[in-house]
């Protein structure tokens, strides 16, 4: 009778040992790491981002500067031209 | 009793992992929404570099391209003018000198000025000098130059304000044509005036709110005569419009 008795317990304690495990299965420490390293991943690669996208505009508003600059270049060039047949 | 005492165990620690896992605050399909979400993110981010990365070399090269098309654009503007680079560096300073002289004097007060006429008229040959050169048809040239010729008309004009403000204007009564032979030029000729016709067109300027036409001048006007000095812009005239300056 005890034995049996014991037999029955050992048999419940060790099915909801099972259930606890396999109902207690959230990310292993490991899973966890793994996703803490590709929210880093995330965060530098955004900085990088913004720091290239202001160097991008940076040269934008430069490239704009240059444009205008060789505009006032070949204005003065004509004016010139145009002077100088004054002078002749 | 031991088998059951080691189960008793495990169940135990089991149950403290649980509890312990429970108490994070992910759960597995919570863990993969999450991995799925960062995953995209970090493809778009290194898309986005990659393109960045392309963008900004190409930027780059445009703005080195256009420098050389400047300097090129530049360069072929002075070899018109058969400037040197020796050439532009001695003009430019004198081009500064002379600017900054005229500053000087542009903040001096109006009796002060008045004192210093000669000094503008000293700038006004400078400038004069300076126009006469090849180099002075450069464009960035030519209008530092009409600039200076701007400040030293507001100069001239402020002396000749200061000279009347103060009495020091030169009246000069015109006479008749038929027995003085009065007219802009000879009056400008008389040694006590300019000794010089060529600068008529000064006495003209002078009193524009009396002489509508330089060839027709009165008896007995007054005519303020401005201080000698070489013709201001405004006061060169063509040769067409120098004809008769008679009087009736």
């Amino acid at each position: 009778m005890n034995t049996l008795k014991s037999m029955i317990m050992s048999t419940f304690l060790a099915a909801g040992l099972l259930l606890i495990v396999g109902c207690s299965s959230g990310p292993s420490s490991d899973d966890m790491a793994h996703l803490n390293t590709l929210k880093q991943q995330v965060v530098s690669l955004k900085k990088e981002v913004a720091e290239k996208q202001s160097a991008k505009s940076s040269l934008e508003q430069q490239l704009a500067a240059k444009k205008q600059a060789l505009a006032q270049a070949v204005q003065d060039e004509n004016e010139t031209k145009a002077n100088l047949a004054k002078y002749k | 009793m031991n088998a059951r005492r080691i189960i008793l165990c495990l169940f135990l620690a089991a149950l403290t992992r649980s509890v312990s896992d429970a108490q994070s605050t992910m759960s597995k399909e919570e863990w993969q929404q999450e991995m799925q979400d960062n995953t995209k993110q970090r493809d778009d981010l290194q898309h986005e570099l990659a393109t960045l990365n392309k963008e900004i070399p190409s930027l780059q090269q445009q703005i080195a391209s256009i420098d050389q098309q400047i300097q090129a654009t530049q360069d072929a503007t002075m070899a018109l003018a058969g400037a040197t680079l020796e050439m532009r560096k001695s003009f430019e300073e004198q081009l500064t000198g002379t600017e900054s002289t005229v500053d000087s004097l542009a903040g001096k007060s109006d009796a002060d000025l008045e004192a210093h006429r000669t000094d503008v008229d000293k700038v006004q040959n400078q400038k004069d000098a300076l126009m006469k050169e090849k180099i002075a048809a450069i464009a960035r040239y030519s209008r530092r130059l009409e600039a200076i010729q701007e400040k030293l008309d507001g100069l001239k004009s402020t002396i000749a304000q200061q000279m009347i403000a103060e009495g020091h204007e030169k009246i000069y009564v015109v006479k008749t044509w038929a027995k003085d032979r009065d007219c802009l030029w000879n009056i400008a000729r008389k040694p006590s005036i300019y000794d010089n016709a060529l600068l008529w067109p000064k006495i003209f300027q002078g009193n524009r709110n009396q002489i509508k036409d330089p060839n027709l001048i009165y008896p007995h006007e007054r005519l303020k005569i401005p201080p000698a000095g070489p013709l201001a812009s405004n006061e060169e005239m063509r040769e067409t419009e120098t004809s008769t300056h008679r009087i009736r």
